[in-house]
């Protein structure tokens, strides 16, 4: 209980000699920031603001992966341009789902994916049906008189060959119509494009045909006295390598004339060309021999106690990785081609009839009489098994190396081999776009306080030092901030980067630039309107320094003000910075901005949306954190607007 | 009234002479020397003597900064490098674009705005309130450029094959010609962008009104939504909180409680009375976003492919031609001025109490 003493009898309320100031209860900061704690908006933006600053501090724990890596160089296969983003809520595909499948009435006979991964077609009776390779969609089928024995894609996905019968079919798929039939006798069972589309070859148990696609003429015909059990294109389409009892041949594509024979002691098993073409992989009995393609000499002989087949590549040269793989029975075997020593036994459990390397060597698959199994190409771990009843026919890597290709006489379906996943898909230099995002939180943080920082120190100073100073001074000052002002402030920020050229920093500085008036208006106000106190007189009688009166008792009067005014500032730099960095004069590629990730990819809004959504709703929400804080801090600070 | 317009007017010409001072200090500080960046790596000596000669590069500061003045005055603002020609024509002819888009953004600002901030204050701390204010909040902290892919992707694309579909770019459906308004009337005049009847043709929506081509009226309006929505958004968001809290101000004066209390209907009292008294800081909002639409033009122009003012300092921007970026900042920066000190009359002109002071 408090109890009110009388008022002295003496006492003149027109001239009090003594004024007592009792000191208020609470301190002012405790009590604005009690008062800011009372407003909803203001603990929203507080709450976001401390959720992005935790993410900018601990990005790198954060972020799946870092934010300039390209991912097949890391590698991670699987990974396409501009890849929408998984949603866990709805389920995103993970290592052996089946992606697509398509199953017609008659059984396969053979099937192959279009060059580019978007169609996939599979020969059943006398139709070959083809599909959408992303949703499995029938997309057309072709008819045939007799029933198709072999079928390859041109490199474009423009056209398809078929052997039907004696006759070879062109189909030209955009027309949906036949565009050339020619004849092979005795009816092909294996026709390929080389790689640019202007040959192709079809083959039966002793003859290849190379035919050229200009002229639609036969230009040679290769005959082989014993069964061919390897034919196979280089990567130019300039040779064609055949291998049949103890021999591998190459042969000249544009004469048809033998370049070369590999001579071997005992039958061959396999021959193949690496992916670059300068070396040649053959076995043959229980040796595996490595030529050079150019020289013709034999580089490496790796012995083996058994007998080899199905000798094929895994190689990624861009990561130095060059294996050349065998199986033996149950068991494949790699061997690194460097050094010649064995890396891996993987054992299949079935006989292995097929293996692969996928694109960037980074999975193998083998392929048994039912199952498919998947293996991780540097540890020979198990990534994945697929069973199937019907027998499988044949295995494929997708050019991405995320998925294969498997048909069996019942069905075709591509199997999703790769578990990586990308909560905000891929960008389109194959980068993780959330691993961007975060980063970006930090960018766009550093760049809001610093550039406010810097602003708010020179914008203070001056305007404090007209305010105090007056006249002259005070006229000058306020003159420039007044041309300053008479700029659109972006407009200006963009004039001023133009000449100092683009870049993060440049950006930086413009946009301090831009903001300095405001804060000049706000400090020189402030100033004015405590310079003619009692308590400012009082210091300059006693001798205070001008420098000590003016930052240590007028400023603080007029921190309020510029605290808000800060805090609202931060966003509009953020917003700025963003919008100049989209313009490309901020920050330069492939810096994780946000603005300049939006700005790469805006001409792909319409096919990859997800890439302009994420960093534009992350600038909305940072910058929506500090308006908000900035209008609770103000209505804290001066009470007459809470309302 | 004239006394505070004189007085006005005299304080803006040191600001201009500022203005002019910074975008002819751009040219001059720019990195390297002007006549390697005016004509390339490869000028000789001798011709780049020739360019300083001609373009009075070796006159002392003071002088330049005179003839620049001159310049400017007689409305010279330089070639542009990457066109070859007068800044002044580009300008001329993209100008129209702008206007249109800026005067549609305003116009839907306002439109929604202004009824968006009666309403919150009417119905003051309820859901709608609160509601609207969020969204007010959220759209002053959208990115224009962001805002106006995301507007054209959910148009343009999500909603393709429905009633909403909207064209994301380009003035007008590709193929479609609407008649110039001097051509259907029979006037014989020159045609080109740079006078007047072909800077008036030059504004779609405006030249198909004239002409009565209702659906190419139509059609120009159709391509101006999506823009304007995306540019007009920040004023709106501005305008409508500026509306609430002005008119939340006036209905706690006297004059207003006195109107309820002699049982005047109460949207009566918030729009007869408050509305009127209330208006008079939005006018000056609008007029100050109407500055700063500038800014957002460069970005929504460049988003939607409409060969605006924007447009081409943006091109500019990036094709380094800095006689447009400095015409164009220059003339930007004059009209942001003027378009200042328009509002500061209007409202001096509409509240006595401002000419007082």
């Amino acid at each position: 209980m408090h109890s009110t003493e009388p008022a002295p009898s003496d006492l003149d309320l027109r001239a009090a000699d003594v004024v007592a100031i009792t000191k208020p209860p609470k301190s002012l900061w405790r009590e604005t920031i009690e008062r800011l704690l009372r407003k909803p908006s203001a603990l929203v933006g507080l709450t976001i603001l401390s959720i992005l600053v935790f993410i900018a501090i601990f990005a790198p724990l954060i972020a799946t992966h870092d934010p300039l890596a390209v991912l097949l160089d890391v590698p991670e296969e699987g990974v396409a341009k501009r890849d929408a983003p998984c949603i866990h809520l709805f389920g995103c595909p993970g290592a052996g789902d089946v992606l697509v499948k398509a199953a017609p009435a008659e059984p396969i006979a053979v099937a192959a994916l279009s060059s580019t991964n978007s169609l996939m077609a599979a020969a059943h009776g006398k139709t070959i049906s083809i599909w959408n390779a992303s949703n499995g969609k029938l997309m057309m089928t072709l008819e045939h008189d007799r029933p198709v024995t072999a079928l390859d894609w041109s490199p474009n996905d423009q056209k398809i060959l078929a052997a039907s019968g004696e006759e070879l079919y062109v189909w030209d798929v955009n027309r949906r119509a036949l565009s050339r039939t020619l004849e092979h006798e005795g009816g092909a069972t294996l026709v390929r494009w080389n790689a640019d589309g202007t040959r192709f070859l079809s083959a039966d148990a002793h003859v290849v045909r190379l035919w050229d696609t200009l002229s639609w003429t036969l230009v040679a015909a290769i005959e082989s006295p014993e069964p061919l059990l390897a034919v196979q294109w280089n990567s130019n389409g300039t040779l064609v390598l055949t291998a049949s009892g103890n021999e591998a041949k190459l042969w000249n594509a544009f004469v048809g004339t033998e370049v070369t024979t590999l001579a071997h002691d005992v039958p061959l098993t396999s021959a193949s060309f690496n992916k670059a073409t300068n070396r040649i992989l053959t076995t043959s009995g229980d040796k595996l021999y490595i030529w050079n393609a150019s020289t013709f000499q034999r580089e490496l002989t790796i012995d083996h106690v058994g007998t080899l087949a199905n000798g094929t590549w895994s190689e990624a040269i861009s990561r130095g990785i060059q294996n050349v793989m065998a199986s033996d029975g149950d068991t494949a075997y790699v061997w690194r081609v460097a050094t010649g020593e064995r890396v891996l036994s993987l054992e299949h459990g079935e006989p292995i009839v097929q293996m692969g390397g996928s694109p960037l060597a980074t999975r193998i698959f083998t392929r048994g009489q039912h199952t498919v199994k998947v293996w991780d190409a540097k540890s020979g771990d198990r990534v994945l098994t697929i069973e199937r009843d019907a027998p499988i026919l044949q295995v494929a890597w997708q050019n991405s190396g995320g998925g294969v290709l498997v048909a069996t006489t019942e069905e075709i379906s591509v199997v999703k081999t790769s578990d990586y996943q990308y909560l905000m898909g891929i960008d389109g230099n194959l980068r993780d776009q959330f691993s961007r995002v975060i980063y970006g939180t930090r960018l766009s943080l550093i760049v809001g306080l610093t550039t406010v920082t810097l602003a708010v120190i020179i914008g203070t100073i001056s305007g404090a030092v007209a305010g105090y100073v007056g006249g002259w001074v005070d006229n000058v000052i306020m003159r420039i901030m007044d041309v300053l002002l008479a700029f659109p402030p972006l407009i200006l920020a963009i004039a001023v980067v133009t000449v100092l050229g683009p870049g993060l920093i440049n950006a930086l500085l413009a946009i301090s630039i831009v903001f300095i008036p405001a804060y000049a208006r706000v400090a020189r106000s402030g100033v004015l309107a405590v310079k003619e106190e009692d308590f400012v007189t009082a210091d300059r009688v006693l001798g205070v320094s001008h420098a000590r009166i003016l930052f240590r008792r007028i400023m603080p009067n007029a921190l309020a003000p510029l605290i808000v005014q800060a805090t609202l500032g931060i966003g509009t730099a953020i917003l700025d910075a963003a919008a100049l960095s989209f313009l490309g004069l901020g920050a330069q590629p492939p810096t994780p901005e946000w603005g300049a990730m939006l700005g790469a990819e805006r001409n792909q809004v319409f096919t990859a949306p997800h890439l302009v959504f994420y960093p534009g709703i992350a600038i909305m929400i940072t910058v929506l954190a500090f308006n908000l804080l900035g209008d609770g801090l103000r209505d804290a600070l001066d009470p007459r607007l809470d309302r | 009234m004239a006394g505070y317009l004189l007085r006005r007017l005299t304080l803006a010409i040191p600001v201009l002479l500022g203005i002019l001072f910074v975008t002819f200090s751009l040219a001059r500080l720019l990195p390297g020397d002007p006549c390697h960046s005016a004509l390339g790596e490869k000028a000789t000596p001798e011709i780049c003597a020739a360019f300083n000669e001609r373009y009075g590069l070796n006159d002392p500061i003071p002088e330049q900064f005179r003839i620049y003045l001159r310049d400017v005055l007689r409305g010279d603002l330089g070639n542009s490098i990457k066109f070859g020609r007068p800044v002044t024509e580009l300008m001329v002819e993209r100008l129209p674009v702008t206007l249109e888009l800026s005067f549609f953004a305003m116009t839907f600002a306002v439109l929604i705005g202004i009824p968006l901030g009666i309403v919150s204050a009417y119905y003051h701390n309820s859901a709608i309130d609160v509601g609207t204010m969020i969204w007010a909040n959220i759209g002053v902290s959208m990115p224009v450029f962001w805002l106006g892919l995301m507007l054209s992707y959910l148009f343009g694309v999500a909603l393709k094959d429905t009633p909403f579909w909207l064209p994301p770019t380009g003035r007008l459906t590709a193929g479609r010609i609407i008649e110039p308004f001097y051509q259907a009337w029979g006037l014989d005049v020159d045609g080109s962008a740079l006078t007047l009847p072909g800077f008036i043709a030059n504004i779609n929506t405006l030249n198909a009104l004239l002409v009565r081509d209702w659906a190419g009226f139509w059609d120009a309006l159709k391509h101006m939504i999506l823009p304007a929505m995306a540019l007009g958004t920040i004023p709106l968001s501005i305008i409508a909180r500026m509306t609430r809290s002005s008119l939340l101000e006036v209905l706690g004066l006297n004059y207003v409680r006195t109107a309820r209390a002699k049982g005047v209907h109460e949207l009566s009292v918030v729009v007869r009375h408050g509305l009127r008294n209330a208006l008079l800081p939005v006018v000056t909002i609008i007029g100050l976003s109407l500055g700063s639409l500038m800014s957002g033009a460069v970005l929504t122009e460049t988003v939607f492919g409409l060969s605006g003012v924007g447009r081409i300092l943006y091109d500019s921007i990036t094709g380094r031609d800095y006689t447009v970026v400095q015409g164009f900042t220059l003339v930007i920066a004059v009209m942001f001025v003027f378009i200042n000190l328009i509002v500061d009359t209007l409202y001096a002109y509409l509240d006595p109490r401002i000419r007082l002071e």
